[in-house]
């Protein structure tokens, strides 16, 4: 992940224009740094594979409750919910009394030093529950920054340059971002209008090449050498959208995406420079935070004192008042933080180290009657619970949680409507890693000809479009308006009046593409490869290997059941910008069908039954996998190739259909409930043009639990937990733990801080009220008409219509059923895991195998109590 | 069975509020509002005219839909029910307007349709841009209503009487020193109500509004301006220098909004520049003297930019959209409608030229498009039939407008003139499809103009 300098320099070829301006040294010395700041935004997504990742990653070297303000300064943002939001939580029991209480005795070091009184009938801790608690406290709603007009400019262009459906590219793109830009803004009238002659002058004598440019700018500011990485990294956060999707560009896109566009975060630093001299640095409004003074004047007047009233008391009192005092917003409102993270821990340890301490117990083994891996993504959980209970014992249904790309590192090729057209492969895997084999899509073996009939539809449909969007722009579409008015209108009052219908007829005419179109698992046809650069042949070992991975990562018994379904999941929602954000994440922001089918393929392939048989892991002979897609926005789940399903398990196949019904509608109810609507309007909702929260996503997420599905049964986690399968005595070497701590948990980390921060400051970290929002380059939004790039998830995915939270910023918590010392040399050997762990961006929890007690990871030792 | 117990921390579910009250005191305006139309329609105040029942029906079927649309979209928003009064209030507004018999109802109906558009644009009132927009929209709506009421004292005063009836029916007879500053009053009303040059900038700030505020705008209220022209068209008529201004605006409008859209990356910006050439060309049409053709072009572009706001949040896509035609066929294509044009002048005298000429440009282009689908598969064939029969669904509406709404007796321009303007267009589409083909570059200034256009710069 990390921003080779050379990569950075690409553009960054020595001129003679400045021969003054930085020795070698200078030079080396600034690109290192800009390799460091480039760093301070996380990379964005494009919406169409919308990735959550913490946009604080940068910060992840720093304890989180330094970070965090760190951030907030930097990017104008706030660095935590306002006290009376986290009162209002509070006053919904939605944090616990008691967890504040002992987050508070434990913040003021102890019982003894909360407790003790500093004068009668006083002490530490009712001056901080009464800043918390009581005290006035002003609700600071987070603001949208607004740009300087030289700023919001340059966000236009940038918006130019990067837009990817552009009709009309800016004049020389293709010489990268700072030289085209720089000619840019020496072109813009507009510009030469706003700004000063010294303005003026400067961009005349901007140098050609950004690294210049820098150490130009760098003088201009008189930034001293030991200040240069504030400085650049004050550039990268002036646009910090922008400079978040540059870094997807640069890192993690293809080649393609930059293809007749280079750019390189240097050149946009460059650009940020040389902005920052073209206008009189606007005065900052700093937000007057109360003074400690009036805090403790408050504080007394509180109790009943008079102001001047602890003049007379003892020097440490005196400073234990003072330190009450100066505690800032942000400080309060982390303790407010840590409450609700133990709050939601205290419901979770009783039960689970009850299960652990039950598990134990001999069980006669009996083998399920189905059993169904979900993704451990947390809409799975609700699913899992009611499925579960739909068996006719207990067990007859069990299910499994497994990262929802099932461990095949794929993109997938689909097949090209047009004959000439490219179409792109599209990662179906989680960003960590890179695909190892490109699987062409095809037709689902027995489905050939509606897959033809599919395929031919699409295409005429693409075609269609392709005629709107010719005829659209210049002088035919003043006739293209009218001609289509008519069908606009029939569209416009059918999506509004009667969405379910609408959609139906709208899967009825293109036909089921899902269905019938497949990843191609086998590979013998010489036919199915469309002509594709690689070789997408998944070799035999490599296929054993990523059924064994299955097994071995979630302590999956070999006594599988006759009726074995991997279940990937999607969300369905329409005229959305957002729709990926609810796609499978593991499946890199896609729905997760795809690789459920490969993975089914794999299992039912003999030559992989014989090759795990072969290591010892020798499936029943008449188990049966099927892969599914569950449909987390109407809890649907559909099983896909039901064709290929053998006579001999028609009756399970039925079986297992009717409790995916029942399930289903107990889990749309329950979800329906947390969304505040009807079940009824869910499914509305998912085919409705207007809908802005189709369901909460990942909205919730506080947990992600490490052991086997026996330790959480019967409990209902309310859809706030992943939930990785795994048993300790099955992984004597922790290999497969140290692949779930180094892999998917860091993800849901990921996702976590995502959720974390849209929800403390949804304008800086979030994207905003969705009704606002405008689609630009085909790949993002930004607020009305243009600015900065918006990041992280919407309001509404987030926040109740009455604008209170309904996702509680809490860090995640990992609780693994483990030996303490296993999971403790992964987190020293691996530093991924370790800085997550050491700088509290997740809090860890391990339940010890033997004793069945729960231990927390604190500042590098365990600590027995968790909370 | 499972024996689950609760751990959840989602809050309860807001309990559903037990009984909406019916109607509040913010009601009251708008029922005010509605008491008027009321009372004008039961007293006689009103006048149905193809022009008025256009603009009526198209605003009640946006406004419809679009308050369907916000009642979902606009759910977390504490000025929903705010928003919903104010759409309500715009339709009611719109409909009088549209329906007036008198003209100080007209422009009753403008002024409080223009300040309910300035309200709504304001709609998220503690962000500066949106505040700024609203300022934006004040100050444009308000030269509008100036104009329009200093048109109508002429009208009123020149004429001796308020019925609109009247004064158009005199209007031909006016002295031309009070004909022409009445028409060019109008002119200057119904170019700032249609975003035309020099007002565009209050239509592309206005993106600070909501999705259903941008529909209600694009769709409907900016119109208003076309339909205030043809209901007074004889005071038009009477005055050439002000249609010439017309005109001109118009051209310059609708080129002008086809380059911003071109340049605008983002999807809201495309869309309000296109509105901008859009009502450039409803006017231009109006100037020829083409009434027909602007009427249902004003309907059916209403719904069209109408749908494409609302669905502007389905266009996330990882492909660049295919915008231009192959090499050599724009051109042919431009040659192919000026024969025809040609062909058509010999034939009878033709007030809609330029129409139809677009319009046999543009169901060429997407013939062409479709040329590759129909070979392909027969599911091709019908998308070849798709443009086919839209034109002629087109046509027959075009004729059922014109048989109710004449053209004008005097067109504008001669016919071989309108050939000339025909080739003016097409030869910028050509331009335009070398543009987009990536032939032709535009020089960096005027590109930079485009972009920035109707935004601050300061």
């Amino acid at each position: 992940m990390t921003l080779a300098a050379g990569n950075l320099a690409k553009t960054a070829a020595p001129t003679l224009a400045h021969p003054a301006l930085g020795s070698p040294g200078e030079r080396e010395a600034l690109l290192a740094l800009a390799s460091i700041a480039a760093h301070t935004v996380a990379p964005l997504w494009p919406l169409d594979s919308a990735i959550a990742v913490n946009p604080l990653a940068g910060f992840e070297d720093l304890p989180f409750e330094d970070a965090v303000p760190q951030a907030a300064a930097l990017h104008g943002a706030r660095a935590t919910l306002s006290l009376p939001e986290w009162r209002s939580l509070l006053a919904e029991g939605r944090i616990n009394d008691v967890a504040l209480r002992k987050t508070v005795v434990q913040a003021l070091g102890g019982l003894e030093a909360a407790f003790d009184p500093l004068v009668p009938e006083l002490n530490a801790y009712d001056l901080l529950i009464a800043r918390l608690v009581t005290l006035d406290a002003e609700h600071a709603p987070p603001v949208r920054r607004a740009l300087s007009p030289a700023v919001a400019m340059l966000a236009r262009w940038l918006g130019a340059f990067f837009d990817r459906t552009a009709a009309l590219p800016v004049p020389g793109r293709a010489r990268g971002l700072y030289p085209c830009l720089l000619q840019a803004l020496r072109h813009d009238p507009a510009l030469g209008k706003s700004v000063e002659a010294t303005g003026a002058a400067w961009l005349a004598s901007a140098p050609g090449d950004p690294v210049e440019m820098l150490l130009l700018g760098a003088r201009r500011e008189a930034v001293s050498p030991e200040h240069r990485l504030a400085w650049l990294r004050t550039l990268v956060a002036t646009l910090p959208g922008w400079a978040a999707h540059l870094r997807w560009r640069t890192e993690y896109a293809g080649p393609e995406a930059s293809r007749g566009a280079p750019a390189t975060m240097l050149d946009l630093m460059a650009l940020m420079a040389l902005v920052r001299g073209l206008e009189r640095p606007a005065l900052q409004a700093v937000p007057d935070a109360p003074s400690p003074r009036t805090v403790e004047a408050a504080l007394l007047r509180h109790f009943g004192l008079s102001a001047d009233a602890a003049k007379t008391w003892p020097a440490a009192a005196r400073e234990r008042l003072a330190t009450v005092a100066a505690l800032t917003p942000a400080q309060l409102g982390f303790l407010f933080q840590q409450a609700a993270e133990a709050s939601h821990l205290a419901t979770l340890t009783a039960p689970l180290e009850g299960a652990s301490a039950r598990r134990t117990a001999p069980r006669a083994p009996i083998r399920p009657q189905v059993q169904a891996v979900f993704c451990i993504d947390v809409r799975s959980e609700p699913m899992r619970r009611a499925l579960e209970a739909q068996g006719a014992i207990d067990g007859a249904f069990e299910t499994v949680g497994y990262a929802g790309f099932f461990g095949l590192p794929i993109a997938l090729a689909p097949i090209p409507l047009a004959p000439m057209a490219e179409a792109q492969a599209r990662n179906q895997l989680p960003v960590l890693l890179s695909p190892a084999h490109v699987v062409p899509e095809t037709a689902a073996p027995g489905r050939e000809a509606e897959a033809r009939t599919v395929l031919a539809r699409q295409a005429a449909l693409a075609d269609a479009q392709a005629m709107l969007d010719t005829t659209k722009a210049g002088a035919t579409g003043f006739a293209t308006a009218e001609a289509a008015g008519p069908l606009a209108a029939v569209s416009m009052i059918a999506r509004t009046l009667a969405p379910r219908l609408t959609d139906a007829l709208r899967r009825r005419v293109i036909g089921d593409a899902g269905q019938v179109l497949a990843p191609a698992a086998c590979n013998d046809d010489p036919a199915i490869g469309h002509g594709h650069a690689h070789d997408h042949a998944i070799p035999l070992a490599q296929k054993i290997a990523y059924a064994r991975g299955m097994f071995t990562l979630t302590g999956l018994s070999a006594q599988t059941a006759r009726l074995f379904v991997l279940v990937g999941h999607g969300g369905c929602t329409t005229n959305n910008a957002f729709a990926a954000s609810l796609d499978c994440g593991a499946c890199g922001g896609h729905p997760g069908g795809p690789n459920a089918r490969l993975m089914a393929a794999i299992l039912n392939d003999p030559a992989v039954r014989a090759g795990l048989a072969a290591q010892g892991l020798a499936l029943p002979e008449d188990t049966w996998f099927l892969a599914a897609q569950h449909d987390t926005t109407r809890d649907i789940v559909e099983v896909f190739d039901r064709h290929l399903v053998p006579a001999s398990h028609a009756d399970d196949l039925a079986h297992l259909d009717a409790a995916l019904a029942r399930a289903g509608v107990q889990a749309r109810a329950e979800r329906a409930t947390r969304l505040g609507r009807t079940p009824q309007d869910l499914l509305v909702g998912a085919a409705h043009w207007a809908e802005v929260r189709p369901e909460w996503g990942l909205s919730g997420n506080a947990a992600f639990i490490i052991g086997p599905r026996a330790l959480t049964q019967g409990l209902d986690l309310g859809g706030t937990a992943f939930l990785h399968s795994y048993d300790w005595k099955q992984d004597e070497d922790g290999s497969a733990l140290t692949g779930i701590m180094t892999a998917p948990m860091i993800v849901a980390q990921w996702i976590n801080c995502q959720y974390l921060f849209s929800t403390i400051d949804n304008e800086a970290f979030g994207a905003g009220d969705k009704t606002t929002q405008n689609v630009t380059g085909g790949f993002g939004v930004v607020q009305g008409s243009g600015g900065d790039l918006c990041t992280g998830l919407p309001r509404q995915s987030l926040f109740h219509d009455d604008g209170t939270p309904y996702h509680i910023p809490r860090r995640l918590t990992v609780i693994v059923e483990a030996p303490l010392q296993r999971v403790e040399g992964i987190v020293r050997r691996h530093d991924a895991v370790g800085r997550l762990v050491e700088n509290g961006w997740i809090n860890l929890v391990v339940i010890d195998p033997w004793k069945h007690q729960a231990h927390r990871w604190l500042r590098g030792e365990w600590k027995a109590r968790p909370c | 069975m499972n024996q689950t117990t609760p751990l959840a921390d989602g809050r309860r579910a807001p309990a559903p509020t037990a009984s909406r009250r019916i109607l509040s005191l913010a009601d009251l305006p708008v029922l005010a509002l509605g008491a008027l139309l009321a009372t004008a329609i039961l007293g006689g105040l009103t006048a149905v005219t193809p022009a008025g029942v256009a603009l009526a029906g198209l605003s009640l079927l946006i406004t419809g839909v679009v308050i369907g649309f916000a009642r979902r979209q606009l759910r977390a928003d504490p000025r929903a029910a705010w928003f919903g009064r104010m759409a309500i209030a715009l339709a009611i507004a719109t409909v009088m307007m549209g329906l007036a018999g008198n003209v100080v109802l007209l422009v009753a109906a403008w002024i409080v349709s223009g300040r309910l558009m300035a309200g709504m644009i304001g709609h998220v009132g503690e962000w500066a841009e949106a505040r700024a927009a609203l300022r934006r929209a004040s100050i444009a709506f308000g030269i509008g209503d100036l104009a329009l009421v200093g048109a109508a004292l002429l009208l009123s005063l020149g004429t001796g009487s308020t019925q609109i009836a009247a004064i158009v029916a005199a209007a031909p007879g006016l002295a031309p020193d009070i004909v022409l500053p009445a028409a060019a009053l109008l002119v200057v009303a119904a170019l700032a109500r249609c975003a035309l040059p020099p007002f565009f900038s209050w239509l592309m700030r206005s993106l600070a509004a909501p999705t259903p505020v941008s529909a209600l705008m694009h769709a409907g209220f900016v119109n208003a301006g076309g339909f205030l022209l043809i209901r007074f068209v004889p005071a038009l008529e009477a005055a050439p220098a002000a249609r010439f201004v017309l005109f001109a605006t118009g051209i310059l409008a609708a080129l002008a909004g086809s380059a911003i859209m071109l340049v605008r990356s983002d999807v809201k910006g495309g869309l309000a520049a296109s509105t901008v050439a859009q009502m450039g060309f409803m006017l231009l049409t109006i100037a020829l003297g083409g009434y027909a053709a602007a009427l249902w072009h004003m309907v059916a572009h209403g719904v069209f930019k109408a749908w494409l706001f609302l669905g502007s949040a389905g266009t996330v896509s990882r492909a660049p959209a295919t915008k231009a035609l192959p090499r050599a066929w724009p051109a042919g294509i431009a040659l192919a409608a000026l024969a025809g044009g040609l062909a058509l002048l010999h034939w009878g005298p033709a007030t809609a030229l330029l129409p139809l000429g677009l319009a046999a440009t543009a169901l060429l282009c997407a013939l062409a498009v479709g040329l590759r689908a129909a070979s392909r598969s027969p599911v091709g064939m019908i998308v070849i039939a798709i443009p086919i029969l839209l034109i002629a669904i087109n046509a027959a509406a075009l004729a059922f407008v014109a048989h109710v709404q004449p053209d004008a007796a005097m067109p504008l321009l001669s016919g071989p003139a309108q050939w000339v303007l025909l080739l003016v267009f097409l030869s910028v589409w050509v331009l335009q499809q070398r543009v987009a083909r990536g032939e032709q570059s535009l020089p960096p200034a005027l590109y930079a103009r485009l972009i920035h256009a109707g935004n601050p710069t300061a």
